[in-house]
């Protein structure tokens, strides 16, 4: 279990098997435990590509091919099987749908979703993904490691402009990193409008006043700072070049360093970097949440190593919640906390479309992930119009 | 509408050219740092989605500066190209994502010399939405072509398969092939069916800049719908204009036919003997005018009629009262002369004797007069026995045979051998023996003759009298049996109107046929009876 996580499954103490029962004995309580045991799955070890799901994997390159397990618990789909193929872009993928040469995208460039929805070939579903957009800021940079500082460029970032350029409408400002569509969750508090005028008195207030820049010869600014982002995802070079559009507008001059995803994750994880752009996963159960903002020592999870331990008491009364009450409280005082201390701006949750052609039938996903019932899909019976 | 859709593309394009101008003229001539060229390119990037990318290349084809955080993706166009074209669009060509990418370049001068290109990369999802908002009607779209005759664009969301996909052989792609080939026009038009299967109208039209081709497709059934909704609009009303011409005329036919019949029917009555009938026909045309003339006329008939008949009247009064004084003056002064003469020669019993006769002879006369007329007026009783015809013709022709002679006429009988029984009354056929004989005698010439003859038949007997006289015009034929219709110049002219009518009593028809010049025969026709017992007289 510890393979998928250092910083995981570190309250339990043992476990034990009494029949078909599996007995996990824990060292406190730990209400974020369930939505992590998700991430496991039962393999035979002598065949670890196959688990228990409704379709075995019998090949992974060039693509990844599967083919039906009819011994699924659930039972056989009348799917023959499911091959996954990768392509450069959403971009590209979209275009491959139009072509026929797939019969689903997983997801569809925000700027083509409007095509696919106007279409017949083609069903679209969109929903609120429990993913966010942070822009994580390493608090041991001098300036950024201002609490002021980081409230300013909060409200210096108009996000609904954001959400509505960049991200094509398809995404919801975010005010923290706490899943909004959780059980347990209110609404925040507090949050932080547009306010650029009061974002630079927060910075007048903080001595970042408009001098000389270095870096932007002939142009007064404040300080200034690197920001990685997701280079592969063309949205996020969009949300970067508004980000940077944004803070200019206050004095902030903000470098933008395309990166991969790869790249990003070691420079963090040695603490190069400035700041980050980059899809971040919340969960619905908010584990990840946990995960990637509660503060670890050596050897924790590397995406999120911006030093912040503001927000460690919460975190750990979320995971100790063992009633309703406990979580929505801890749920409450966490929301406080990130906007009383926030390590990063929070931009904006994402909005994800799958197309799935109409030569299939998808069972209802009641506003959910289609794909998540994949198996559960069945040819429509009409030929594909090529 | 295809023209003014291509001068839209065009304008679009052209808008392009003019923020690119703008972008230019910001840069160009300036002193702006990198990050300054860089931020505003960015900018307009950020703003003008039609853009992907704007790259600004120095007259070396360097990059100065770009919109891009990332990799630069455009180069600057063809160097053969750069002397010529200030603005320079590039062909399409598939991009890394395999759907169609186009440029557009503008050639940047400094101080007149050339200063570089500054190089946008047109979004293909925006120029998507562009001809996306192109409709016509409720369900026309838009495409757009390429040099090539590639589709760039479609206005239909699910044929931008096509543009994935590369389709060629298009009818679109033949549409604007066709187009390009005759450089004269700038339109082209068809009917087609596009690879849906919908039958739509076609039109291309040429843009301006770029190159390219857009055709403006409507399905047939909207863009005939006017057509087909006027025409059946049309077909409507000439139904109703037919069917109203029909029933038009039908009712007036019909009042017309109605009329008309109302008119015959009333003519038929007025030819029946019924003088009252009139007509009644409304209105105020020449059918109502013919209506109201026919009662005039009708009216007339019944006055002339009246006239006639009072005529008549007096013609026929006239000669009976000729007829009269004609038949009853001779014996009346016969008898008058007598009683003159009596009273002289009152003793002379010689005379006294001859007094009665010529009195009772005179008076006999009269009443016989007097009876004829009473006989007309009603039926005559008989006595019907079974009588010999050819006995009673036979005594007929010897009564007559001295007045035949005097006349100079021969009367001759020609009887048939067996017995010629009918029903008759003896005195009663006689006479008629005796008239029909004496008209004969009196309308035949001397030296002519008259036959009196008999037939026998199965159920009838036949009786003639034949003369060789001056004939009857055949005018005169039709009422001869008429009362008080006579040929000669004197008498009541009831002698064949008593004959006809003691024949019809006795069950008999009888009948005329005469020839002017020849003569004139009398047929009487009479059932046959059965011979009479015959009497045994004892003793």
């Amino acid at each position: 279990m510890r393979a998928i996580s250092s910083e995981a499954f570190d309250t339990v103490a043992g476990i034990s098997s009494e029949g078909d029962d599996v007995i996990v004995d824990l060292s406190r309580p730990d209400g974020l435990l369930l939505s992590e045991l998700l991430a496991l799955r039962i393999v035979d070890p002598e065949s670890p590509d196959n688990g228990s799901g409704p379709f075995r994997i019998v090949r992974r390159a060039p693509s990844t091919e599967t083919i039906r397990f009819d011994q699924y618990h659930g039972g056989s789909s009348e799917l023959g099987g499911v091959n996954i193929v990768t392509y450069e872009s959403q971009r590209g993928a979209w275009a491959a749908l139009l072509r026929g040469e797939v019969d689903a995208v997983q997801e569809v460039s925000r700027e083509s979703v409007e095509f696919l929805e106007a279409s017949s070939n083609a069903r679209t579903y969109s929903f609120l993904q429990p993913f966010y957009i942070p822009l994580v800021f390493n608090l041991e940079h001098p300036v950024l490691g201002k609490l002021e500082v980081r409230r300013a460029v909060t409200e210096a970032l108009d996000r609904q402009a954001i959400v509505d350029k960049a991200m094509s409408g398809y995404g919801r400002v975010a005010d923290g990193p706490v899943w909004p569509l959780h059980w347990g969750f209110s609404a925040p508090p507090a949050r932080y409008p547009f306010n650029p005028a009061h974002a630079s008195e927060r910075l007048n207030r903080a001595n970042l006043s408009l001098e000389g820049s270095a870096t932007a010869p002939g142009q007064r600014t404040r300080f200034s700072f690197g920001c990685l982002f997701w280079s592969e995802d063309p949205q996020y070079e969009r949300i970067a070049l508004m980000i940077q559009r944004q803070l200019f507008d206050i004095g902030i001059d903000v470098h933008l360093e395309p990166a991969t995803l790869l790249e990003i994750r070691t420079r963090v994880s040695v603490g190069d970097f400035d700041s980050y752009l980059i899809r971040t996963n919340a969960s619905r159960a908010l584990d990840l949440t946990y995960r990637f903002w509660r503060s670890t020592g050596p050897g924790g999870m590397a995406m999120q190593r911006s030093g912040y331990t503001g927000a460690d008491a919460q975190l750990d009364a979320l995971q100790r919640s063992t009633s309703d009450d406990d979580v929505r409280r801890a749920i409450t005082e966490l929301s406080q906390r990130f906007y009383e201390d926030a390590p990063a701006a929070f931009i904006a949750w994402t909005e994800i479309t799958r197309a799935i052609d109409s030569r299939f039938v998808v069972p209802d996903a009641g506003g959910e992930d289609p794909f998540a019932k994949i198996w559960q899909w069945r040819p429509a019976g009409r030929e594909n119009q090529q | 509408m295809a023209r003014q859709i291509s001068e839209r593309i065009a304008q679009y394009f052209d808008n392009t050219r003019r923020i690119l101008n703008s972008v230019a003229g910001q840069m160009q001539g300036t002193q702006l740092h990198g990050w300054q060229q860089n931020r505003i390119l960015r900018n307009h990037a950020l703003d003008f989605p039609e853009f992907r990318e704007l790259t600004l290349f120095d007259s070396a084809g360097s990059v100065v500066a770009t919109s891009r955080a990332t990799s630069v993706r455009l180069s600057t166009p063809p160097r053969v190209l750069q002397r010529d074209d200030p603005v320079y669009i590039a062909p399409p060509r598939l991009d890394h994502d395999e759907l169609p990418t186009t440029t557009i370049a503008l050639s940047l001068t400094s101080q007149g010399a050339p200063g570089g290109w500054i190089v946008a990369e047109i979004s293909l999802e925006e120029l998507w939405r562009a001809v996306d908002r192109i409709r016509v009607g409720e369900t026309g779209y838009a495409l757009l072509l390429d040099e090539a005759d590639r589709i760039i664009a479609h206005g239909q969301a699910d044929e931008k398969r096509l543009i994935a996909g590369g389709a060629t052989e298009t009818p679109e792609q033949d549409l604007a092939a066709r187009l390009r080939r005759s450089k004269e026009v700038t339109t082209a038009s068809t009917r087609l069916t596009t690879l849906s299967g919908v039958d739509v109208l076609a039109v291309a039209a040429a843009v301006r800049l770029p190159k390219w081709t857009v055709i403006v497709e409507q399905p047939e059934t909207e863009a005939l719908a006017v057509a087909h909704r006027l025409e059946r609009q049309l077909y409507i009303a000439i139904a109703i204009a037919l069917l109203a011409t029909v029933a038009a005329g039908s009712w007036w036919g019909r009042s017309f036919i109605r009329r008309i019949f109302a008119l015959t029917k009333v003519t038929d009555a007025l030819a029946a003997g019924k003088m009252d009938a009139r007509v009644t026909l409304t209105g105020r045309d020449e059918i109502a005018q013919l209506g109201t003339q026919f009662n005039a006329m009708a009216d007339r008939l019944v006055e002339l009629q009246d006239e006639i008949r009072k005529q008549e009247r007096q013609v026929m009064f006239g000669r009976i009262a000729a007829g009269l004084v004609h038949d009853l003056s001779h014996p009346i002064q016969t008898i008058g002369n007598s009683c003159k003469l009596i009273q002289r020669i009152f003793d002379d019993a010689e005379y006294r004797a001859t007094f009665r006769q010529t009195v009772e002879r005179e008076l006999g006369t009269v009443k016989r007069v007097l009876e004829d007329l009473r006989n007309i007026a009603r039926p005559m009783p008989l006595e019907r026995f079974a009588v010999d015809l050819n006995i009673s013709l036979h005594e007929a022709v010897e009564t007559m045979a001295p007045m035949a002679e005097t006349a100079g006429v021969t009367l001759r009988g020609e009887f048939v051998r067996e017995p010629a029984y009918i029903e008759a009354d003896l005195f009663a056929i006689g006479r008629v023996h005796r008239n029909l004989i004496l008209n004969a005698i009196q309308a035949t010439a001397p030296g002519g003759l008259v036959i009196a003859a008999t037939e026998v038949h199965a159920d009838r007997v036949v009786m003639k009298v034949c003369d060789t006289g001056c004939g009857i015009p055949p005018e005169r034929l039709h009422d001869i049996f008429e009362d008080f219709v006579t040929t000669k110049r004197r008498g009541l002219g009831l002698g064949l109107a008593i004959s006809k009518k003691i024949v019809e009593q006795l069950g008999g028809e009888i009948r005329v046929g005469s020839e002017v010049g020849k003569g004139t025969t009398f047929v009487l026709e009479f059932p046959r009876a059965a011979a009479p017992p015959i009497a045994l007289i004892a003793g």
